[in-house]
């Protein structure tokens, strides 16, 4: 919900802001179609679409934002900049990552990043979550749906039998029978609490 | 247990390892082949067929990794960029080993220079169909009713810079004639609008028409290579109907990065040239349709020799036909 | 009653102990993949084909017909548990049904989504079992002209999507069309909004696009928010609907089972229509049309059920024509040619127990959802227990590989979050994504079948008011003119009172 601007100002910001939003992104996209042919032999050409569609977007955008000035209305309240930052910079992180280091070495950053968005954020639950979460996906698309994710870092040999492979797959697992034990004792002891 | 005995299991455990390790050569873990199409259409159901018979030769699984995008190229491009080691390996075809250079002029990759070949694995005839209703009994009367009346009729094709679309303006070129190209997003779009008579004719490969020709709801007019498919035998050669020039198959074969070691590539080359003329694989595919090579057929010589000549005709016509 | 002759065959065909099996697990696998955030039906289907590579011709068609239901009833369950449509039909199911889930009535919304969908299936099953030949005439005397003008009707349709300002609903339809056209050229090959940068060449994927826009944008919402994410938490009451919520529903579910079995059987963007037609048709109906958006329960049962009466009639043009009419059906088929099968215009007379077989399977399909999925809604009610603060890592995590996994490129999780930011600010600046999102798939039809009819024409504009020529497009025109004046007028007259529109 969002609030009314104190002291009722006579101007709704929301659709002022909203409004130019828009018109600049219609801006945008008449300047990246501004090579392609407005029309052509039939009528339509490949730049036509793209125009209609930006001029009444522009148009629309332009309404909205002039009406925001005559008229009441909400603020855009403040922005989640935490969230933000912490949440989209956790996807980034594993389109970054997913093929320089494999889901085994992103999963558990990009959740523990992730979690940082929230107010509440416990630092150890989130890695032994990132821990379990990493685990279950590991097992479940590249191994049981046999998906070409990469799971584990492509500068290591992890042809089966290879020491690599041995000593990497022991870590991670010792690393996720851990995480295990240690959630495991936890609820153990949320449940004795109650 | 103690706590020497344990330690002890590890260490046999670990020089084992080292040991079989060392014993295995190439293929050790699974091979990726990239099929730069979406799960589901020719070349990957090919790819797939193909590829399960090499794993069971390589022994080795080899996993499908469909990169789909830009007719192919997207996902050609990966294949150029991945280590040559033998464990990318991708399934490329006419367009993206052919007809991608005269379409893209900013292709990430060389299709002569950037690959290794390792061979045909099948390819699959240009059909010509035209609606149930079109007033022509055989491929002459087609030729020359097209050419009559170019101005009214409407060929119809998957999207720019697919196998239909290529065809088609090659058709066009060698007809000498101007005819209306509708742009459809696949395959089977344009078939239905076909079926429904909105469009007049259509060229694509036999696996997309040859049931609707089959239960009559478009008809053939002629297949583009020198014999004619087990899978439409009433229908006759393009040779056979006075086009002998018009002469296409989507051929789809594999590929790897350049620079994979040779013995590895040897390796390759036996499980395709086995998987190729296994009678299974070699009937599963011809049951599609498809047209599968010999073992001199599916021999890299043979490939670097296709993707030569296809190189010279795609990237001259389209360059001459297709506004970029 | 030679149909019943026929039915009873394919029943035979179909129903031995190990394929009712194979159909369980198919349906069950399908499910619990489908319901996973960020993995739509499509991928899902993509995902599970090898695990039936070794199982016979029948068995394998079988078990795909349970993946698939599995999967398309899975991406339900995400949308209404987490507002995460998995594909395009089930974005209008997220409205209202997340709506429900946070007034602690998750479990009525997927009980209802999947009582609905077997209703819808069932009618659906028997439509293609007596009908198929009929209605494909009715779908082949759609051509492109025709296909332009219902998708017009369909953005029309769409401003009634928003439950807040018309004026912004528009404009976000608008952007929805302009994203739409992101892309390689259809007709030329040029390169439009790309930057040149190649994978955008095929445009935006809609996963990629509702994940940004519905999922990340609403995590980040929530999580501004105490009160809103621990209100699907805290109030979780019965799970199974009342007898009240049965008799609201029962309305919606017959009006969206006979609208969904209709659209189903247009090529394209049949299924989408279907579901948002149903929705628009039950916000017009109602007699308090401001429920909607708010958790109202027959926007979860029309919607649904019409979705899943499209999910079967859609097979109409695979089994007459053998023609893929989307891009679901195009992997089946795929799956179908590996076992030597390729549906064709004569699969029906020559191989009866295929047609048949198919048929029954694709029934028993829809009864296995009802099965697994009625016991299954316990323990999808019960994730919602689970703290925010793991969930929405999880969800985010998911998200991540699925659109990761739609063509292995990692430029595409980029591009989510990237719309992830801009859903969040197009919400913080009072827009709604729904609408914006329904453009974005009917725009790419939109514009397809605008320019083939153009290029058929040879540039006439008025081919698609031309009724000597397209009667059904100039009959939808005129219709979508109307509409569009009815919905204008009122909100022009009552835009001051809507300002105020609460979030």
């Amino acid at each position: 919900m969002i609030a009314k601007p104190p002291g009722g100002s006579a101007r709704s910001i929301q659709d002022i802001a909203g409004g130019a939003f828009l018109v600049a992104i219609a801006a945008l996209a008449l300047y990246l179609v501004n090579h392609l042919p407005a029309s052509g032999r039939v009528g339509f050409a490949s730049g036509t679409a793209p125009r209609l569609f930006a001029y009444g977007l522009m148009a629309l955008g332009a309404w909205i934002m002039i009406s925001g000035i005559f008229k009441e209305g909400p603020s855009i309240g403040s922005l989640n900049w935490r969230g933000l930052a912490t949440i989209l910079g956790s996807v980034l992180i594993f389109a970054i990552g997913i093929r320089v280091v494999g889901l085994a070495l992103i999963g558990v950053p990009m959740v523990v990043l992730a979690s940082l968005a929230d107010k509440q954020f416990r630092a150890v639950e989130a890695l032994y979550f990132g821990v379990g979460m990493t685990a279950f996906c590991g097992l479940l698309f590249p191994t049981v749906l046999g998906q070409p994710i990469p799971l584990w870092p492509p500068f290591l040999d992890m042809t089966p039998g290879k020491p690599t492979a041995i000593i990497v797959q022991a870590i991670a697992g010792g690393v996720v029978l851990a995480a295990l034990i240690y959630a495991a004792r936890r609820v153990v002891q949320s449940r004795k609490g109650n | 247990m103690s706590f020497t005995r344990r330690l002890l299991m590890a260490g046999s455990a670990l020089l084992l390892g080292i040991a079989s390790a060392t014993a295995q050569a190439f293929p050790n873990k699974p091979i990726t082949m990239i099929v730069p199409f979406a799960a589901g259409g020719p070349t990957d159901i090919i790819a797939r067929i193909v590829g399960e018979h090499m794993s069971r030769t390589l022994g080795q699984t080899i996993v499908i990794e469909n990169v789909a995008g830009a007719g192919g190229t997207t996902g050609i491009t990966r294949a150029a960029k991945a280590t040559p080691d033998g464990y990318t390996i991708a399934m490329g075809h006419m367009g993206t080993h052919g007809a991608a250079a005269g379409l893209y002029p900013n292709l990430a990759y060389n299709p002569q220079t950037d690959f290794e070949p390792i061979g045909l694995a099948a390819g699959t005839p240009i059909v010509i169909v035209a609606r149930k209703d079109f007033p022509a009994n055989n491929l002459q009367e087609f030729i020359k009713h097209v050419q009559a009346n170019q101005k009214t009729l409407n060929a119809a094709h998957a999207g720019v810079g697919s196998v239909s679309h290529i065809t088609c303006v090659l058709l066009h070129s060698m007809l000498k004639v101007d005819v209306n190209e509708i742009p459809y997003r696949g395959t089977g779009p344009a078939i239905n609008d076909l079926v429904a008579g909105k469009v007049d004719y259509v060229c694509d490969q036999i696996v997309s028409v040859s049931e609707q020709v089959k239960g009559g709801t478009i008809k053939a007019y002629g297949i583009a290579t020198p014999a004619r498919s087990p899978s439409l035998p009433d229908v006759p050669t393009t040779t056979e109907g006075g086009l002998p020039e018009f002469q296409v198959s989507a051929w789809n074969a594999v590929f790897a990065p350049k620079g994979t070691p040779p013995d590895v590539l040897a390796k390759l080359r036996d499980a395709l040239v086995k998987a190729v003329t296994d009678p299974g694989t070699r009937k599963k595919l011809e049951d599609l349709g498809g047209v599968v090579p010999d073992a001199r057929g599916a021999s890299p010589e043979a490939l670097a020799e296709l993707v030569r000549s296809e190189n010279t005709r795609w990237v001259a016509l389209l360059k001459e036909r297709v506004k970029q | 009653m030679e149909l019943l002759a026929n039915l009873a065959h394919g029943f035979s065909v179909a129903v031995t102990p190990t394929n009712i099996l194979l159909c369980l697990i198919g349906a069950l696998v399908g499910t619990l993949i489908g319901v996973l955030p960020g993995i739509g039906p499509i991928a899902t289907i993509a995902m599970l084909l090898p695990i039936t590579y070794k199982l016979d011709p029948t068995g394998a068609l079988i078990m795909l017909a349970g993946i698939y239901y599995g999967a398309q009833y899975g991406g339900s369950t995400t949308a209404i548990l987490v507002n995460l449509p998995g594909e395009s039909s089930s974005v209008v199911t997220a409205i209202d049904g997340h709506q429900m889930a946070k007034k602690g009535r998750a479990g009525a919304a997927l009980a209802i989504a999947a009582i609905g969908s077997f209703i819808a299936g069932t009618f659906g099953t028997i439509l293609v079992a007596a009908l198929g030949k009929p209605l494909t005439a009715v779908a082949q005397a759609f051509g492109p002209a025709d296909y332009f003008s219902l998708m017009v009707l369909g953005l029309v349709c769409a401003i009634v999507l928003a439950s807040g300002s018309v004026l912004k609903a528009i404009a976000m339809i608008f952007l929805g069309l302009l994203l739409s056209t992101i892309g390689t050229d259809l007709e030329t090959g040029e390169q439009r909004m790309t930057f040149g940068f190649l994978p955008l060449a095929d445009g935006i994927e809609f996963v990629t696009l509702a994940m940004g826009m519905f999922g990340f944008a609403e995590i980040l919402r929530n999580l501004e928010n105490q009160e809103s994410r621990d209100l699907v938490q805290q109030k979780v009451t019965n799970l199974m609907p009342t007898k009240a919520d049965m008799m609201e529903a029962a309305p919606a579910v017959a009006r969206g089972t006979l609208l969904g079995s209709i659209l189903g059987i247009l090529p394209g963007g049949g299924a989408v229509l279907a579901a948002f037609g149903a929705y628009t048709l039950e916000k017009k109906l109602s007699k308090r049309p401001q429920e909607f958006g708010k958790g109202a329960i027959r926007g979860v049962a029309g919607p649904e059920s019409a979705n899943n009466a499209a999910a079967q009639t859609s097979f109409i043009p695979l089994l007459t024509l053998g023609i893929p009419p989307n891009a679901v059906m195009a992997v089946m088929v795929g799956a179908m040619t590996i076992h030597g099968i390729v549906p064709g215009p004569q699969i029906m007379t020559k191989q009866p127990d295929l047609f048949w077989g198919l048929i029954a399977s694709m029934w028993i399909g829809n009864l296995m959802l009802v099965i697994i999925n009625l016991p299954l809604v316990g323990l999808w009610v019960r994730l919602l227990r689970v703290p925010y603060r793991m969930l929405f890592p999880a969800i985010l995590f998911f998200c991540a590989i699925g659109v990761y996994s739609i063509n292995n490129q990692p430029f595409d999780v980029v591009l989510t979050a990237f719309f992830g930011l801009m859903g969040y600010l197009l919400i913080k600046l009072g827009f709604e994504p729904a609408p914006m999102l329904v453009a974005f798939v009917l725009g790419k039809i939109m514009e397809e079948k605008l320019r083939q009819a153009m290029l058929l024409s040879r540039g006439d504009p008025w081919t698609f008011v031309d009724f000597s020529r397209h009667p059904i497009s100039t009959v939808l025109i005129v219709v979508s003119v109307a509409l569009l004046a009815l919905a204008i007028t009122p909100a022009l007259r009552k835009k001051r009172d809507q300002v105020f529109v609460e979030d």
